[in-house]
């Protein structure tokens, strides 16, 4: 028998700035979509895109993934979080690792400010993924839903220091062939070593027990998890070892194989479920699951495309967009209704339950700004994917209001439960008087 | 002799473990809305007299549930609040596993089940 509800979640300080801050960046980064819309209907390879991808990439997506996953990984691994100090240091490297970045990208200063922030990244991602290592390390019993945010972890890293390198190689010029070729292999390494191996890990944990479905994450999602990881090792040692990229659509194919495997077992999960009648957060989540295929489908239309055709650059474009604005972004507008409402709940609530009346996690937001939320961000994101296909800027600005209006309602919502407190402190019913003289014990076998 | 007085003199401590069935209809999972008691997470309340204990056998809906460490310490906290003299002793276990069936019929119509 080993002693149960000594499981300990991270303090709030931990894991509630990078929430904050991760709202914040997602207003900022569309408000500059909305701004540089000109720019989506040229090459990809330009100062503004560079900037709002990694706006995108790292001041949202990362910032919150990192939020989210100290407070989960514990969970999922029945542990400790390792360090909370490292995931605060890790919070003070990523946000000005992050602004410096941003700014020197948007201004395209190729000196020390790109160079620093480029190293402080790299430490935080350095620090997460020991972080992440050493909490699952405790638990003798790995699950795939950890192997899969551990090796993100790591994937990370080694996105991070490509970067790095990449950033100074601006500077210095020591790689052999141009920034194009690596900053495929970066952005790769990113999409699918990061982002889908660490969503795929959570989601293989989370969807099953908020849909109250028993479905154990099993072959659909093993399949995903080695299928993602040789995808990518293939395609980093092609373009590492034989300097080519010409094979990618091999990789692009398992890659693909994965993530229809990971879609199978979402759909299974949900038809195993007890709770048919999914809430709007949990709608949205396989909604995102859905836009997986969307940029599936733009790879391998890529990959038929002859070298040369015209349509490679916008198809190129959508479908980075397809990946961080689609299914990355839209799960983590649904996510966060399931995990931050949580927090706050546990933290604000957890002396109080069976004592006063509490309200529930689901009632720390309002549900009718993540209705809006939706809408304006389905209208958005089709718009300005289709507009960056056509290549008309009137669609792109149209589909970045919908975008704006949707970081205006994420963000209201998200301060609105950071904000929330009990309505009367101190609710002592009077039992606790009561001397107390009996222990307890909590086992778990 | 009614049901109840029957049950009693079969066992002794039935009216106390009723009592401590109805302090559990108080905790509340969170994430589902339902107490802990409609949804079938508690396998068995017992009295060791001997040892002055309440014993609770549990679950949970999955194993690794967020909510899992705070709805023990609802049980423990509640259970000690009314009974400051015995021990509560909590046993969580895996087998059975919880499955939707165990949710009570008034549950189930909550959920939107039935």
């Amino acid at each position: 028998m080993i002693p149960f509800g000594t499981q300990k979640a991270p303090g709030p300080a931990v894991v509630l700035p990078y929430y904050g801050t991760a709202a914040v960046s997602f207003l900022i980064l569309t408000v500059l979509l909305l701004l540089s819309a000109g720019h989506f209907t040229g090459h990809f390879f330009q100062p503004h895109i560079l900037a709002i991808t990694h706006l995108a990439t790292l001041g949202w997506g990362t910032m919150l993934i990192f939020g989210a996953s100290h407070q989960l990984l514990p969970v999922v691994m029945e542990v400790h979080l390792y360090s909370e100090k490292l995931a605060k240091i890790c919070y003070w490297l990523l946000l000005p690792g992050v602004i410096l970045l941003v700014f020197s990208f948007w201004f395209f200063w190729v000196g020390w400010t790109m160079q620093v922030g480029g190293l402080l990244v790299l430490l935080a991602t350095i620090l997460y993924a020991i972080n992440a290592y050493r909490t699952a390390k405790q638990n003798k019993k790995w699950n795939l839903p950890a192997e899969c945010m551990v090796t993100a972890a790591w994937w990370l890293v080694i996105t991070a220091l490509l970067g790095t390198l990449l950033v100074f190689n601006l500077r210095y010029r020591f790689f052999p062939a141009g920034d194009i070729f690596y900053l495929k292999v970066h952005a790769h390494l990113g999409i699918a070593g990061w982002f889908l191996l660490l969503i795929m890990g959570v989601g293989g944990k989370l969807i099953p027990m908020f849909l109250l479905s028993h479905k154990e994450p099993g072959i659909f999602v093993k399949v995903s998890y080695y299928g993602i990881n040789i995808a990518l090792l293939g395609f980093l040692i092609m373009a590492f070892v034989f300097n080519t990229l010409a094979y990618w659509p091999v990789f692009a194919l398992i890659g693909a194989v994965s993530v229809l495997s990971y879609i199978v077992f979402v759909r299974k999960a949900y038809k195993e479920a007890a709770r048919k009648k999914t809430e709007l957060p949990m709608t949205i989540t396989l909604v995102a699951i859905g836009l997986m295929i969307l940029p599936i489908t733009l790879l391998l239309v890529l990959a038929l495309l002859p070298k040369g055709n015209p349509e490679v650059v916008p198809l190129s474009l959508a479908y980075g967009i397809s990946v961080f604005g689609g299914f990355i972004t839209a799960i983590i507008l649904g996510q966060t209704y399931k995990t931050l409402p949580f927090i706050i709940f546990m933290h604000r609530y957890k002396k109080l339950i069976g004592k006063m009346k509490t309200p529930l996690p689901k009632d720390l937001y309002k549900h009718h700004w993540v209705k809006y939320q939706f809408i304006s961000y389905i209208v958005g994101i089709i718009l300005t994917i289709v507009g960056v296909i056509l290549q008309e800027e009137l669609l792109i600005i149209l589909g970045s209001i919908g975008l704006v209006l949707t970081a205006v309602f994420y963000n209201m919502n998200v301060f609105f439960t950071l904000t929330h407190k009990p309505k009367e402190e101190n609710k002592d019913d009077g039992r606790r008087t009561k001397q107390k003289r009996g222990s307890v014990r909590i086992v778990e076998g | 002799m009614t049901e109840e007085e029957q049950n009693k003199s079969v066992d002794p401590y039935a009216s106390l473990k009723d009592n401590v069935g109805q302090i559990l209809h108080n905790v509340i999972d969170p994430e589902i809305g339902l107490d802990i008691m409609t949804m079938g997470l508690v396998y068995n309340v017992d009295f060791e007299e001997d040892e002055n204990t309440i014993l609770v056998v549990m679950t949970l809906t999955t194993r690794g549930c967020p909510f899992g460490p705070m709805i023990t310490q609802n049980v423990s906290d509640l259970l000690q609040d009314e009974y400051p003299d015995k021990d509560i002793h909590i046993h969580m276990v895996w087998e059975p596993k919880w499955s939707v069936d165990m949710i009570n019929d008034e549950g189930k119509a909550q959920l939107g089940m039935i």
